[in-house]
């Protein structure tokens, strides 16, 4: 008996000898967390040899300050889902990707998700989704495609149904705490934040009045409101078409069901080019506190992750996008885009014109500035040449200090 | 030297530490949750902080003719022999050794058996290697946090909007606690009932009562402008609904009736407690001598119930001071226009949005300097006016 035992110590020792652990830290709830334990779960059974410590963290807000905590405490997880703005603010602790990836991995990776952080490949896309059109086919029969029509559209719309001097139909809707639509505004218009080299301010260019001036006059025909545009979907406001990520998919149609009103999504509206903001985290892996062979797993996980068949279930089941070209141009994601009016939607958006985050060391300032600013926008608290000619000096004053 | 009696007596010892031992737990809450965050956010608002590769000594100066074929390896993530060589003096293993940064002039080489690295940076075109270690790095940046904090308008906002909240809430509350507190006390039948129902809304939970007010304040749907509207036809005036949540004029007022009515029932069970405990006879001496009820309140009520009203005041004022959750869960942000921008919600922000700790240490205790020279202000002056039955 004693030998026994003995020899299944010895046995056990040298399985675990072999084995690394790693952690992962994520907030993917429900459907999207089931999704992501499925995927890990698959990876295991592919590779005995490495563990992982899947954990949720809560929502995006909880898993920061886990985050922030970790790496203060030179304990971080070895991989952790982040956004770009998370990720500058410990840049130093984390490893770079292409010593670890291969070539091939990193090269299918679609250049609408490639980011590099002062010159460094730290990060891999992962749950990302992109901003789209959103219409009540009711009220809207036919999305609008250019941003004149969206104007007209939106402002034939636009009604004061029981003359108390407050709009009551909407022609669209926006949210001060979402600057990201005045961004694709910007975008379209040709515009940008900063120049290529973030030298000089460029808001507030000839571009970005365009936009700034589109958004003031759409602005007077629609919903200014800080909740979500579902919240007023979901009780009975009526709104012909409005922007929002698609990630807040299930959101607008279970917002839609309740009100009991039709619901369908298009592409943005174009402008001068048909650009969409994409948003969503990362992928990055931390070195402190981690062995070489930690690492090595947890860039398995990764080319695991970024596998095709992988990349497809994910996007699948979670209505985020595919991320690499092989997954895009897969037969799989075709026959499903066929099915899928959002897969389809979502799709099309991301390959004329996604475009990602700032990637400036101050970009969360700059951001807070932003939501300032359009939100004074949409309230028509200034011209949108004075806001602009503001927000552009508070940029420079930021980036200089 | 002479020492006091009472230090000589092992009683006092024995009983001294028997109380050290009782209050130990409290201490030890204290020290690791208040204490020594206090003291840290004080240290951190004099640096800039950030998870950095920070080098050390200087430990090996690479010859000019080596440099290109050092870069050739380091960029290719490869360590070059004789920095392998180097290391090993400061006892790594070259197996042990990989590249874990590369970026335009700066590589960092981990030793992951010693947890040690090294970094090799190109200054004025040579190479140097230095020990290094990456870690949350604490850079002196002297008062330059507190100045910052000063020069941003959203701080200034902060304080502004802070003020006017505690400057409002703070008195309506007490007003309106001791008004319920003064019709309790003459409530006969269902006192009990009248109590609980007054103080119900302060035990549940501030994350429940805001999402029920964010429904209360709905700007379509909401109970407060179905309320306003029906007085105003009832009265034949026709207004127009208030966007409570969206309506930078109207946020701070939402704030501040949520938050008065939230705590008023509170305040108006100590307020009733202390009226309880009010010698009846003082009473009984006034109606003998003729007092109208307003003067025996104005005269008798209000003077010995100064004890409960100093103590609410402390304390509302500091809680005040501190509002945070209701701003973040009743508008989902700093409120239109940043209307309900608190000075916690922009510790709150500058921490974990904007990762800077340090000014947002600087202005944590800005927010402590405030509540301190208030509190030391009503300990001093107020106190002066509060009546103490004998």
């Amino acid at each position: 008996m004693k030998r026994l035992l003995a020899l299944l110590l010895v046995l056990f020792g040298v399985l675990a000898a072999g084995q690394v652990t790693i952690s992962f830290w994520h907030a993917m709830s429900r459907a999207h967390g089931e999704a992501l334990t499925y995927l890990v779960q698959k990876f295991q059974e592919e590779n005995p040899e490495i563990i992982v410590d899947l954990v949720y963290q809560g929502g995006y807000g909880a898993l920061q300050q886990k985050l922030v905590a970790a790496v203060a405490a030179g304990q971080p997880p070895t991989l952790a889902q982040q956004y770009e703005n998370w990720t500058t603010q410990w840049l130093d602790a984390l490893v770079d990707l292409d010593l670890f990836l291969s070539e091939e991995v990193l090269s299918d990776i679609l250049p609408q998700f490639y980011e590099e952080f002062e010159g460094r490949i730290v990060t891999v896309p992962f749950n990302k989704s992109i901003l789209i059109f959103y219409y009540r086919p009711d009220l809207m029969p036919e999305p609008p495609k250019t941003w004149a029509e969206f104007e007209a559209m939106a402002c034939a719309l636009a009604k004061d149904t029981n003359g108390d001097g407050q709009l009551d139909q909407f022609g669209t809707a926006f949210r001060p705490p979402n600057p990201e639509i005045f961004l694709t505004f910007l975008t379209q218009a040709g515009g940008s934040i900063l120049s290529e080299d973030w030298k000089e301010v460029t808001i507030n260019n000839a571009a970005g009045l365009e936009a700034a001036e589109f958004a003031a006059r759409l602005a007077k025909c629609a919903l200014i409101q800080s909740a979500y545009i579902s919240d007023a979907i979901a009780k009975g406001v009526p709104i012909g078409g409005w922007i929002d990520t698609s990630a807040g998919y299930p959101y607008n149609v279970d917002a839609a069901k309740t009100a009991g009103v039709p619901l369908a999504v298009a592409p943005i509206p174009c402008y001068k080019n048909c650009a969409s903001m994409i948003q969503g985290t990362n992928l990055a892996v931390f070195s402190m506190n981690q062995s070489k062979a930690q690492i090595e797993a947890a860039a398995k996980l990764i080319e695991f992750l970024l596998r095709e068949d992988n990349i497809v279930y994910w996007a699948q089941k979670t209505g985020y996008l595919p991320v690499t070209k092989t997954a895009i141009e897969s037969k799989a994601w075709q026959e499903y885009m066929a099915t899928s009016e959002l897969a389809r939607i979502t799709t099309e958006q991301l390959l004329a014109g996604g475009f990602g985050q700032l990637l400036h060391p101050k970009y969360m300032d700059i951001r807070s500035l932003l939501i300032t600013y359009w939100e004074l926008l949409l309230k028509g608290e200034g011209e949108p040449k004075e806001l602009m000619d503001a927000l552009a000096a508070e940029i420079a004053s930021l980036i200089a200090e | 030297m002479k020492i006091p009696q009472q230090y000589r007596s092992k009683r006092f010892w024995r009983e001294t530490g028997e109380a050290y031992l009782f209050l130990l737990p409290t201490l030890l809450v204290l020290g690791v949750f208040t204490f020594y965050p206090f003291v840290n956010a004080f240290v951190y608002s004099f640096y800039d902080i950030r998870t950095r590769t920070v080098p050390g000594p200087l430990i090996y100066s690479v010859a000019e003719e080596e440099s290109s074929s050092w870069e050739s390896f380091l960029s290719r993530g490869r360590i070059p022999p004789e920095l392998v060589a180097v290391a090993e003096k400061y006892g790594s293993k070259p197996e042990d050794l990989w590249v874990r940064l590369r970026q335009k002039g700066r590589w960092v080489i981990k030793d992951e058996a010693n947890q040690q690295e090294y970094i090799v940076t190109k200054e004025d075109g040579a190479l140097r290697v230095y020990q290094a270690k990456t870690q949350w790095a604490l850079e002196p940046v002297g008062w330059s946090n507190f100045r910052q904090a000063f020069r941003d308008p959203d701080f200034t906002k902060a304080i502004r909007n802070t003020v006017l909240y505690v400057g409002i809430s703070v008195p309506a509350t007490i007003i309106l606690a001791l008004i319920i507190a003064s019709l309790l006390n003459q409530v006969m039948v269902g006192k009990s009932v009248a109590r609980l129902a007054v103080y119900l809304p302060y035990i549940t939970p501030v994350v429940a009562i805001t999402m029920v007010w964010r429904w209360i304040y709905d700007r379509d749907v909401g109970l407060m402008n179905y309320l306003i509207s029906s007085i105003a036809r009832f009265f034949g005036a026709n207004v127009s609904f208030f966007d409570w949540l969206d309506d930078a004029r109207m946020a701070l007022p939402a704030l501040i009736i949520m938050n008065v009515w939230r705590f008023v029932g509170y305040q108006s069970i100590i307020l009733l407690a202390g009226m309880m405990g009010i010698d009846r006879e003082y009473y009984e001496a006034a109606k003998v001598d003729g007092a109208s009820s307003f003067q025996i309140w104005r005269r008798i009520t209000l003077p010995l119930l100064t004890p409960q009203i100093f103590f609410l005041a402390v304390i509302s004022l500091i809680g005040a001071f501190k509002i945070f959750q209701e701003v973040l869960i009743l508008f989902m942000g700093p409120g239109p226009q940043k209307s309900a921008l608190t000075i916690v919600y922009y510790v709150f922000t500058k921490a974990f949005d904007s990762g800077h700790y340090g000014l947002a240490s600087a202005a944590s205790l800005i927010l402590f300097a405030i509540i301190f020279a208030l509190s030391l202000f009503q300990l001093t002056v107020l106190q002066r006016r509060v009546h103490y039955e004998r």
